[in-house]
């Protein structure tokens, strides 16, 4: 396979819909997938966390902004994205093994050099991503017409959404007024 | 006025409640009868089990947490603790998300408390097709009306909540049959908390119902223990196999316990029963263990409303239609009752599909959200057989559920009336959950869009959170892993009590059907027992 050193940008639409193809074959292979991202299964989740690996916690941080838009604070960034880091990581720790070991292709595909550059067009690893590539990786996934970059597409911000409105600041995002107050106070009253 | 926690009190009061996790050697316990799983199948059993004198031994995977852990009222620390997989549970292929309980009490925990009847229809469909006896509109009548008493299932008789509302206006203003649903509440505050576990203990669900008075009954529960094993001996169940689960109940703490008992229950819900099956090679000499798994197929349409619906407080469920479940032409499409989720906010984001301006304009939005939703009739047709329940290497539950185009044809349907009801009820734009849903402003704007949908996995968003069957009932060996009164149809002491006996869906949501089902067999399981108990 010829490596592609052209910035995935400049790729167009009809380019990239040639590389889904192979994308998608790359998805399905699984043992393919784990060899082209370095067997990177094998690695330890990062420290302080139960699944997601230090490659996993780039991937998530790139993603975060570009899924959350406006309604992640900019007050304060870092810590948001953190929290959300931890709401993904506390539910994919809570996965059976059939699942976890299906979200391990799938971020495997997207952090390796290789797959990443050939299945979502960024063209630099996570942690140095261009927001506007990671925006139009997304958008590509949603609107695919392959049924295995829609997965991808859907598993990773139902991650996202979830563990952000599961925080303080998302519940205020979503103009949620706190526990109904009348039994609130009522149960909590000492 | 402090909540009195009824485990505290209890277990003060002599209660026998084990915590697995806090086991540090192997144990055998033993009873007259072990019971696997403690939601609404499991839950039923214990009560009547060790009213009629037997010796109880429940046993539950999931956490004891109990109004105490319920007072923050917190959504997410619900989801992490009382669902399976955390509410990440999915099908094989990740297409349908599945919301499933994991606590003391099952699913019974978390529900939304829905109490419908199984449909006569059904019913009548199980007798004619499925070899189902004496579970007929008659026979299962004073049943249902005992569990109705025991649980006390009413229609709810407050006014439904605004999201409510607009599916009751919607019905109204187009002339569709609708109804007030009843639901498993004594005491309750109308407050809308019930997926995150019932604060004040209003919900009779098994946590505060049956399974105290299985306690009180000197039955005995140990939870934070997951089942690996049956072990047989000939055609009989000598013991079962499990190992307790860390503080966190994620992990196997490894500490091995083994049972012995009389009589196995197996009440651990579509996909666990299957699978404990599967990985105790189960004599199937039919190859029916898994088959038939259903799950009424959700799908979902959003609606801004000109008016505050505030969707996350009131009763999450009060209104209902029937209008496109059992009349018209079932051979193209499949039926569907029509219902509203309650805007629990982390599981209305999750599932919302959008991200960047789109998630934002949801969220700001979300005030004025009001969610349809469609359960879709699976079952009932050839294109629509159901899913298979099967295990992996090391014996995890693997469900894989096809969606066929009689199914897709269902959802389009749905899509469409869900869509029309919303409009009538006024509301400003809907879109429906699908990756390419737009926002319309008008049904006649919105009808060819959906028209037009992409109808496949993925792009379409589908749910469920009533997993049922897997273990079908029937009187045909080859058709049925276990009789009518829910004995296995090969193994002598071994019962299924629980929605994995489903030979289809139901048609409504499934708790009160289960229940009923369950106290009927249960009471005759108790009957048989006793002699041999004495």
């Amino acid at each position: 396979m010829n490596q592609r050193t052209a910035p995935a940008a400049a790729l167009h639409r009809r380019d990239f819909l040639k590389l889904s193809v192979g994308g998608a074959a790359l998805l399905s292979a699984g043992a393919f997938t784990a060899t082209l991202a370095g067997c990177a299964k094998q690695e330890a989740a990062a420290s302080g966390y139960r699944f997601l690996r230090p490659a996993d916690l780039q991937l998530f941080a790139a993603l975060a902004p570009a899924v959350l838009g406006a309604t992640l604070p900019v007050d304060g960034r870092p810590a948001h994205i953190e929290s959300v880091l931890k709401g993904v990581d506390a539910t994919a720790a809570r996965l059976l093994l059939p699942a976890q070991t299906e979200l391990y292709k799938l971020f495997d595909l997207l952090n390796g050099g290789l797959t990443r550059r050939l299945t979502t067009g960024v063209s630099k690893p996570w942690a140095e991503a261009d927001s506007a590539q990671v925006e139009a990786f997304l958008l590509r996934w949603q609107t695919s017409s392959i049924g295995l970059f829609n997965a991808g597409y859907r598993a990773l911000i139902k991650f996202i959404t979830g563990a952000w409105v599961g925080t303080e600041a998302g519940l205020k995002a979503a103009g949620y007024p706190g526990p109904y107050k009348p039994m609130f106070d009522t149960v909590n009253a000492v | 006025m402090a909540i009195n926690d009824l485990y505290t009190d209890g277990i003060a009061s002599g209660w026998d409640v084990r915590d697995a996790s806090t086991f540090t050697a192997p144990l055998t316990l033993e009873a007259d009868v072990v019971i696997i799983g403690t939601g609404a199948g499991g839950g039923t059993t214990a009560e009547i089990l060790s009213a009629a004198g037997l010796k109880v031994l429940m046993l539950e995977e999931g956490p004891l947490k109990t109004s105490a852990n319920f007072k923050d009222m917190n959504e997410g620390r619900a989801y992490a603790e009382l669902y399976q997989e955390a509410t990440g549970r999915a099908t094989s292929d990740g297409a349908i998300a599945i919301l499933q309980g994991r606590a003391v009490g099952g699913t019974t925990t978390v529900n939304w408390t829905s109490s419908f009847r199984t449909p006569p229809e059904t019913l009548k469909h199980w007798a004619e097709v499925h070899g189902v006896k004496d579970w007929s509109a008659e026979a299962s009548k004073p049943w249902f009306d005992n569990r109705t008493e025991r649980l006390g299932i009413a229609p709810w008789a407050a006014p439904p909540n605004a999201n409510n509302a607009v599916l009751q206006r919607a019905c109204e203003k187009l002339g569709w049959e609708h109804h007030v649903i009843p639901r498993n509440v004594r005491g309750c505050w109308n407050s809308g908390y019930c997926g995150y576990g019932c604060p004040v203990n209003a919900k009779q669900s098994m946590l505060v119902s049956t399974i105290p008075e299985a306690l009180k009954a000197k039955a005995t529960l140990v939870h934070h223990l997951s089942v690996r094993q049956l072990k047989f001996t000939g055609d009989q169940v000598s013991s079962l196999e499990a190992v307790a689960m860390d503080k966190d109940c994620i992990q196997a703490s490894g500490v091995a316990v083994t049972v012995r008992a009389k009589h196995f229950v197996l009440a651990g819900g579509a996909i666990n029963n299957p699978a404990l099956l599967l990985r105790s090679k189960a004599p199937d000499p039919h190859g029916r263990v898994g088959k038939r798994t259903f799950l009424h197929p959700v799908v979902l349409t959003y609606a801004v409303m000109p008016e505050a619906i505030d969707g996350w407080y009131g009763a999450p469920q009060s209104v209902a239609s029937d209008h496109f479940q059992w009349q018209g032409d079932f051979s193209k499409s499949p039926g569907f009752k029509l219902e509203v989720p309650p805007i629990n906010p982390v599981l209305t984001a999750a599932l919302f599909g959008r991200i960047g301006g789109e998630l934002a304009d949801g969220l700001a939005n979300m005030k004025n959200l009001n969610a349809m939703l469609a359960l879709v009739r699976d079952g009932f047709h050839d294109q629509s057989q159901g899913g298979e329940v099967k295990i992996d290497q090391v014996g995890n539950p693997i469900l894989d559920y096809e969606v066929t185009d009689y199914l897709f044809a269902g959802f389009k349907q749905a899509l469409l009336r869900m869509t029309e009801a919303q409009f009538a009820a006024g509301a400003t734009r809907v879109t429906p959950a699908h990756l390419d849903g737009v926002w319309a402003t008008s049904w006649a704007q919105a009808r060819p869009q959906i028209e037009a949908l992409a109808y496949q996995k993925f792009r379409l968003a589908i749910a469920t959170a009533h997993i049922m069957g897997g273990c079908a009932m029937g009187e045909d060996a080859r058709q049925s892993v276990a009789h009518s009164d829910g004995s296995h149809h090969q193994v002598g002491n071994l019962s299924i009590i629980d929605g994995s006996l489903f030979p289809t869906s139901i048609g409504a949501n499934p708790q009160l059907s289960i229940y009923a089902l369950a106290a009927r067999n249960a009471t005759a399981l108790a009957q048989r027992l006793k002699p041999a108990a004495a």
